[in-house]
């Protein structure tokens, strides 16, 4: 059976030597001459285009000017331009646009689907995590101020291993699932969560599958089983926290109310006897823990709580003056919601917990906002053992933390998380940098130099330029990993610059002898529609909302209930990490621009927005704010036929609104030229 | 030409990247009668009147010393069941007297009586029926079905949900598409209000004026193609052509107005409580009557820990008379032969009694060992009996069948190799069955 534990041997030791591409050492390569000098703008075109005539293919004309701004904008802030009186040289417009804050936005959705990033727990219960926000909101901010893809990195991977921590960025592997079905062994799902941060540290990091590994030596690529448990070994000791992650401005308030708070609480818990029960309560739990089978309410009770409050069993088996805040709070009020488990419901009801569950609620509205993050601290020494066919219950020998056996050596005697971090940095490296250079360009031309841009290994595709793609990423490492610096050289290339249209000769555009056409990702869709018709509320970060006219990425997203458009445009659920979106073209895409009340509300506001005047002038209003561009003589007429028509019926604003509509559902809206 | 670069995975192209069927179909379509939670085997469709000599006490250490179960110890009292079974039809097949309808049905069934999954509780049960794997991400076996058979319905989606009760516990990941194209994810219809997210109209749009858009943004879309030369276009053209035939076909389906008193009295159509799941049913035959490959009806939660007594009872009679009504209807009008009916849940229940709360009844836990499931229909060999457990119920002794090995029949009676139905996805060819499953022959005609 393909399960069978493989013997460890050979498989790793050969193709740790092996010529694969990809973990060859990086160094520079010399860009090639070409002939038409004249349209090179930097190194990366060199290499575009002494391939394009080395096949006898001449490069696409420069895009035109409406074309490259609504390109540029989309791809660097994900939101279409609007129409202004002044042109702004392309090179003035960019740097522009690399300063906004939606830059951040724009470029932390993809890191974000890596993490698989959402606000609820998935599983069953797919609970709301009200924290969730916090390390995405570090990230669009860390994006913004260009902090280094080195630090930016080595923060989110052992942020709390630094000298001077930072715990919030460690919230990367807080994207986990968290299973509180009742019955669950706590255990397995733990694993299943260190399961999760190894693939996804893999897959982010290196563009590697490990996961085949886990049950049995991976068939393909230099990833033994032994090194897969060796890179789960890093992560196997930390511990899940929540920690206090003010943002700035809400301390000082807080402080001030925190203390009126707290005795409040107490007060209120003290008048409905809460502590003297809880006290009695935590001391039965654990005499079920020791002796199952006796009490079945209790027995229930205890695995409910090992499982619906993450840590819940630890915390019970701590002492009250060893809790920190959050545990003490976690634990009271889940004793609070679920006592009457344990209670004949007579008595539960007589003691009247609702109403005190309603005046803490309201109690902690009087609560200042105060912002805390869900991390990943420390390391328990928890052994690491590799497991038969992957299986928690089946641990075979202990196996210490180390690097894949492919890869350059870590060279440390006991490495922790920060090592394993910071070995991704070091200069001999040969994955890091072309991972996020490919990775990058992938969304400025809708496919990467790799195509797979998830996978490295043997399985994935050959780069179709080997050499810019080193080039790129030496690039990259010697301006000190600036990601606004890799940006703004590939924007400013002829290659991006060049037009999208009219080629047909070579579909997969392998060469880049043209630009892609690229649709839009769910996200700026729905926020271009919003933004087109000045509806969008721009404001940057924060906690997700519930509804209302923010950014689509600040929709709280479950992973078992996404919004239906979200699902309808491929964004996804966020249970595995993800570098390369799916792009469909469904019936239902079309039903949903149809027939949303978003995108019609949307066309509403459009037409109100349009100036006096006659048909044409609007029309052309019209398609400067939604395309960005001047309608044709074609497309006057065709509008103008279907105004008159629907005119005597509907009355102005109805006419025009179903022609903004009409244009919110082109192909032209959806894409990127 | 299989093209997903750049421009994008166009509808039409993900048309085109259809595998092949292997060989001849016996089946051309499927309803899966989902029943999420875990239905009572014992109470239901597998008697075990060995357990009333051990009813109160703990089952022998032999029979029970490698069970892994949910919430019980294997030392738990077992139960025997209340209910009793009766033979059925030509065929014999016992089935316990709150299946009063199903039982008549007996003969049309192939009846599967040790079957196993790898998975204990709810969220990974699912997902092993469901995709094959315990975890979530992998495409659902109503997706697999879709890439293997293609779109047939000019009007409606290929792969359709139903839900009634309880959803099941991990949800959408049901009829998930996974790695494979969006397009091929189950679409799920409310069988109240809009059937599907963003079908009605918005106010003020009449049928003409929605075709009066539609021809516009299709005119402008054939513009834009003159100048690009690009086939997503067409590809969104013809999707707008779907979406506007959908508008209309979804409400016509929901109609029932053509429906005789008696077919509708047959589902319990307006009766209670059989109401809402009838309505289900006879949606599923009007679906694969106009073209839905994959229809998958859900009714839960059969998750009877507690009170097993009463929910169990509620649950037969809301479904029994619907579902007996779908197989004799189906059969009625010939399409029995070529679509294939399946029923059943993530697992079953233990023999043995479980009682969490002091008050209220008794229930079962959740069992992966042994529990039975029923196919009917094209290319299934009609009442026939397949796998035996053993006199408690612990253990299938007879023909066991594993999740995998349904998957792999499922296919092959639409006409798949379930080896060769296959997706490359990260550097791997996945399927829907793992690296496992076999063929039940004993299932085939």
């Amino acid at each position: 059976m393909l399960r069978t534990l493989f013997i460890f041997s050979a498989i790793g030791t050969v193709l740790a030597q092996s010529d694969h591409w990809s973990v060859q050492p990086l160094q520079r390569p010399t860009p090639p001459a070409v002939r038409r000098a004249g349209w090179v703008r930097n190194p990366i075109d060199q290499f575009i285009l002494a391939r394009l005539e080395k096949e006898g293919i001449s490069p696409s004309a420069e895009a035109d000017r409406a074309t490259l701004r609504r390109r540029l904008h989309l791809d660097l802030i994900g939101l279409p331009p609007q129409p202004s009186a002044t042109a702004m040289p392309f090179e003035k417009e960019l740097e522009r646009l690399l300063a906004s804050e939606h830059f951040g936005e724009k470029w932390a959705l993809p890191w974000l689907d890596l993490a698989h990033y959402a606000d609820s727990d998935g599983y069953r219960s797919d609970a709301f995590r009200p924290n969730a926000w916090r390390w995405r909101h570090w990230v669009i901010e860390a994006i913004n101020r260009d902090l280094p893809f080195d630090r930016f990195s080595i923060e989110q991977i052992a942020g709390d291993q630094l000298p001077r921590p930072n715990l919030v960025a460690t919230g990367f592997f807080r994207n986990t699932l968290t299973n509180r079905e009742g019955g669950t062994d706590p255990e397995q799902f733990r694993v299943e969560a260190v399961m999760d941060r190894t693939a996804t540290f893999s897959t982010a990091w290196l563009a590697l599958t490990t996961n085949c590994a886990q049950c049995h030596d991976h068939k393909y690529d230099p990833i033994t089983q032994e090194d897969y448990f060796r890179l789960y070994a890093f992560f196997n000791g930390a511990e899940e926290r929540t920690v206090d992650a003010p943002l700035p401005g809400e301390l000082g308030a807080w402080l001030e109310a925190r203390s009126v708070y707290v005795a409040k609480r107490e007060a209120l818990l003290g008048r409905y006897g809460v502590p003297e029960r809880q006290d009695i309560w935590e001391k039965e739990i654990l005499r079920t823990a020791g002796e199952p089978g006796v009490r079945l309410d209790w027995d229930h009770a205890f695995d409910d709580l090992r499982t619906a409050l993450p840590g819940g069993e630890q915390i019970v088996r701590t002492t009250l003056a060893q809790r920190d805040r959050w545990q003490q709070k976690d634990l009271t009020d889940y004793f609070i919601a679920n006592y009457n488990r344990v209670l004949p419901k007579e008595e539960s009801e007589r003691l009247g917990w609702e109403a005190l569950t309603k005046q803490l609620r309201a109690l902690d509205k009087e609560l200042p906002p105060w912002s805390e993050a869900l991390v990943l601290r420390g390391d328990a020494g928890r052994a690491s053992h590799l497991m038969e066919r992957g299986d928690f219950r089946s641990p075979g020998r202990v196996v210490k933390p180390g690097t894949l056996s492919a890869l350059p050596a870590l060279g440390v005697a006991e490495p922790r998380r920060l090592d394993l971090a910071r070995w991704l940095f070091r200069r001999d490296h040969p994955l890091t940098a072309r991972v996020v250079v490919n990775r990058v360009w992938q969304q400025y031309f809708g496919r990467g130099l790799v195509k797979t841009s998830e996978n490295f290994g043997t399985q994935g595709e050959r780069p179709t330029h080997p050499e810019l793609l080193d080039w790129l990423a030496v690039e990259f490492i010697d301006s000190g990993w600036q990601m606004k610096h890799l940006h703004r050289l590939i924007v400013s290339s002829a290659t991006y610059r060049q037009a999208s249209l009219g080629r047909t000769e070579d579909r997969e555009n392998a060469l880049l002898a043209r630009q892609n056409r690229v649709r839009l990702q769910a996200e700026w869709i729905r926020d271009s529609a919003l933004f087109v018709a000045g509806l969008l509320d721009q404001s940057v970060g924060g906690r997700s909302v519930a509804g209302g006219h923010r950014r689509t990425m600040y929709l709280r997203k479950f992973r078992n209930k996404p919004a239906a458009f979200l699902t309808n445009f491929d964004a996804p659920p966020g249970y595995a990490p993800v570098c390369r979106r799916v792009v469909s073209n469904t019936p239902l895409q079309a039903l949903n621009l149809l027939n949303d009340p978003v995108f019609q509300e949307a066309a509403v506001a459009l037409a109100r927005r349009l100036p006096d005047g006659d048909f044409e002038t609007r029309l052309r209003r019209l398609y400067g704010f939604v395309l960005a561009r001047d309608a044709s003589a074609d497309e006057v007429r065709l509008m103008s036929e279907t105004y008159e028509r629907r005119r005597g019926q509907l009355n102005e604003e109805s006419a025009w609104a179903l022609l903004a509509s009409a244009l919110l559902n082109t192909d032209e809206f959806l894409t990127r030229e | 030409m299989l093209r997903r670069a750049a421009a994008g995975f166009g509808w039409l192209a993900a048309q085109r990247l259809l595998a092949q069927p292997h060989f001849p179909a016996k089946a051309e379509r499927v309803i899966f009668l989902y029943m999420p939670g875990g239905p009572s085997q014992v109470d239901l469709l597998d008697p075990k009147p060995e357990l009333r000599k051990w009813h109160g006490q703990a089952l022998p250490a032999s029979a029970t010393k490698d069970l892994k179960l949910a919430f019980i110890k294997p030392t738990a009292r077992a139960m025997a069941s209340p209910r009793t079974f009766a033979r059925h039809g030509e065929s014999g097949i016992e089935v316990s007297d709150w299946l009063p309808h199903l039982a008549r049905q007996a003969d049309k069934m192939c009846l599967l009586r040790a079957m196993h999954t790898e998975a204990f509780n709810h969220d990974p049960g699912e997902m092993m029926l469901m995709s094959g794997h315990i975890q979530f991400g992998r495409p659902s076996l109503g997706s697999w079905v879709q890439y293997g058979l293609g779109e047939a319905a000019k009007n409606l989606p290929g792969f359709v949900v139903l839900t009634s009760g309880q959803a099941p516990s991990a949800g959408s990941n049901n009829w998930a598409s996974g790695f494979l194209p969006s397009s091929f994810q189950g679409t799920p219809f409310q069988s109240t209000g809009e059937p599907i997210p963003f079908l009605g109209s918005p106010s003020g749009y009449d049928r003409a004026l929605q075709r009066e858009r539609i021809d516009l943004v299709s005119a402008l879309n054939r513009h834009r193609l003159a100048a690009t030369g690009d086939a997503e276009i067409e590809s969104r053209i013809a999707s707008y052509e779907m979406a506007f035939r959908m508008q209309s076909a979804a409400p016509e389906l929901l109609d029932f107005s053509k429906e005789s008193a008696a077919t509708l009295a047959a589902y319990g159509v307006n009766q209670q409580p059989t109401h809402s799941y009838a309505v289900n049913c006879l949606l599923a035959r009007r679906m694969v009557e106009r073209g839905v490959h994959f229809v998958l009806v859900s009714h839960g939660s059969w998750d009877d820990h507690n009170d097993l007594e009463k929910n169990l009872q509620k649950n037969c009679l809301i479904t029994d008379q619907p579902a007996a009504a779908l197989l004799a209807d189906l059969a009625a009008r010939g399409l029995l032969d070529s679509t294939l009916v399946i029923w059943g849940g993530e697992f079953g229940r233990t023999p043995m009694v479980q009682h969490q709360r002091s008050d209220q009844g008794y229930g079962r836990d959740h069992h992966p060992n042994a529990f039975s499931m029923w196919m009917a229909g094209g290319g299934v060999r009609a009442g026939h009996l397949v796998g035996r457990s053993d006199d408690f119920g612990l253990q299938g002794v007879e023909d066991r069948v594993g999740v995998h090995d349904l998957q792999a029949t499922i296919l092959h009676l639409l006409g798949f190799d379930h080896l060769r139905l296959t997706y490359s996805h990260q550097g791997r060819n996945f399927r829907l069955t793992d690296v496992h499953g076999e063929v039940v022959k004993k299932v085939l005609v």
